[in-house]
């Protein structure tokens, strides 16, 4: 099982620039760690990772599941981890995205890539210290519930944008968007 | 019922360009119920063809029944055998039934959308997508992989705002509502049973229903 020593994830959801990326890492403060998201211009893992390179402290990956079959979310999970990613976090995308136009393939939704990833843990495909995190809401009762099976069935954290879910206070992330100065 | 949808006359009559003598084909059942079929739609199509040699119009009770749809056609043999092509005020299934029953060339001339509930004429509602693997009994009724942009068999998913769906924020996640219908029936456990990913093994195109002979 993964652990990250801190509360917050700095995350930088859109990425369209090295440089950018980089400006942004070094304005993370400490004891932070650093969630790079999928959306934006970059979005390739060997692309992220390159930007994971450049910044310092531990870095997740946000894994959508949006636009992803279970092949391809099998296939960056592991890759993720083998690049030098600290974890990741599975979470479902923004559904209209780019012209609009495409068709949105939600083939797994969170606790099903949440079962896929922790059989590649069991399975020792990705490392036992690689982070599972999964992104949830709270303030309603469902997502409340769903969040605590995210739990119970193994998943290192949930992440929040806000709020919290009473009882998972030491297994919550928070997200923070960090932007250019 | 499937559901369809008119295309633009022009880009029908594009695609029947070539054809001098035409039949129009209607459908009695789901087309004339969405007014896309009936006999209403089947005159203003052959008015719309109305440069051409219109041979006949006939509705069919179900065109994407190929037994119906050679009966019927018996009735017109004579015209049948003399167009050009058929324009099939149709589902997709119809059109192709048609083409298969006559041999003739057939243009489509409607858009099939969805298979749909209907609450009252003009009021038609996707609630299943026929994915093959229904959990409706473990949903209270309300399907998730129709009733959610997502599908998501197991939620909500993280963009659930309040009460509200992340992708129409006019309306209550189908999640939140399942959570509430289950809390009523007293039934809650019913919420996290997990659902595995469709097996999409079984499920590819085209599908068939096919009864073996005992």
């Amino acid at each position: 099982m993964g652990a990250l020593l801190t509360e917050r994830l700095a995350y930088m959801a859109s990425i369209e620039s090295m440089e950018q990326a980089a400006a942004l890492g070094a304005n993370v403060p400490d004891k932070t760690a650093l969630l790079l998201g999928e959306y934006g211009a970059i979005c390739p893992i060997a692309v992220l990772d390159r930007i994971r390179q450049t910044l310092k402290g531990p870095v997740l990956l946000e894994l959508l599941s949006k636009n992803k079959n279970r092949d391809l979310i099998r296939s960056s999970i592991i890759t993720s981890a083998a690049c030098g990613f600290q974890g990741v976090l599975l979470a479902s995308g923004i559904f209209s995205s780019g012209d609009g136009k495409a068709r949105p393939v939600y083939d797994l939704d969170q606790a099903q890539m949440l079962r896929l990833a922790l059989g590649l843990r069991e399975t020792e495909a990705i490392p036992n210290s690689f982070i599972i995190a999964v992104r949830s809401a709270s303030g309603n009762a469902p997502a409340e519930l769903r969040a605590r099976w995210y739990i119970e069935e193994g998943a290192d954290y949930i992440a929040l944008e806000k709020g919290a879910v009473p009882g998972l206070e030491s297994k919550t992330l928070l997200i923070e968007p960090v932007r250019p100065a | 019922m499937i559901v369809t949808r008119k295309k633009d006359v022009e880009t029908v009559k594009k695609h029947a360009s070539k054809a001098r003598k035409v039949i129009i084909v209607g459908c009695s059942e789901c087309a004339a119920i969405c007014r896309t079929g009936g006999s209403e739609q089947v005159r203003e199509m052959a008015e719309a063809f109305s440069d051409r040699e219109v041979l006949a119009t006939i509705s069919i009770e179900s065109p994407c029944d190929k037994r119906i749809s050679t009966r019927d056609f018996k009735r017109i043999e004579e015209e049948l055998a003399d167009a050009d092509a058929l324009i099939a005020l149709t589902c997709g299934s119809g059109a192709q039934a048609i083409s298969e029953v006559t041999g003739k060339r057939v243009v489509a001339a409607l858009d099939t959308d969805f298979v749909g509930m209907v609450e009252r004429l003009g009021r038609f509602y996707e609630r299943c997508s026929h994915c093959g693997e229904c959990i409706l009994n473990e949903t209270a009724l309300l399907c998730p992989v129709t009733l959610c942009p997502k599908g998501v068999r197991n939620g909500p998913c993280d963009g659930i705002k309040g009460t509200a769906c992340e992708v129409y924020e006019d309306r209550e996640c189908v999640w939140h509502a399942i959570h509430s219908r289950l809390t009523e029936r007293g039934e809650l456990e019913a919420f996290t049973v997990y659902h595995a990913p469709v097996d999409w093994s079984e499920c590819h195109s085209p599908k068939e229903a096919v009864w073996e002979r005992s």
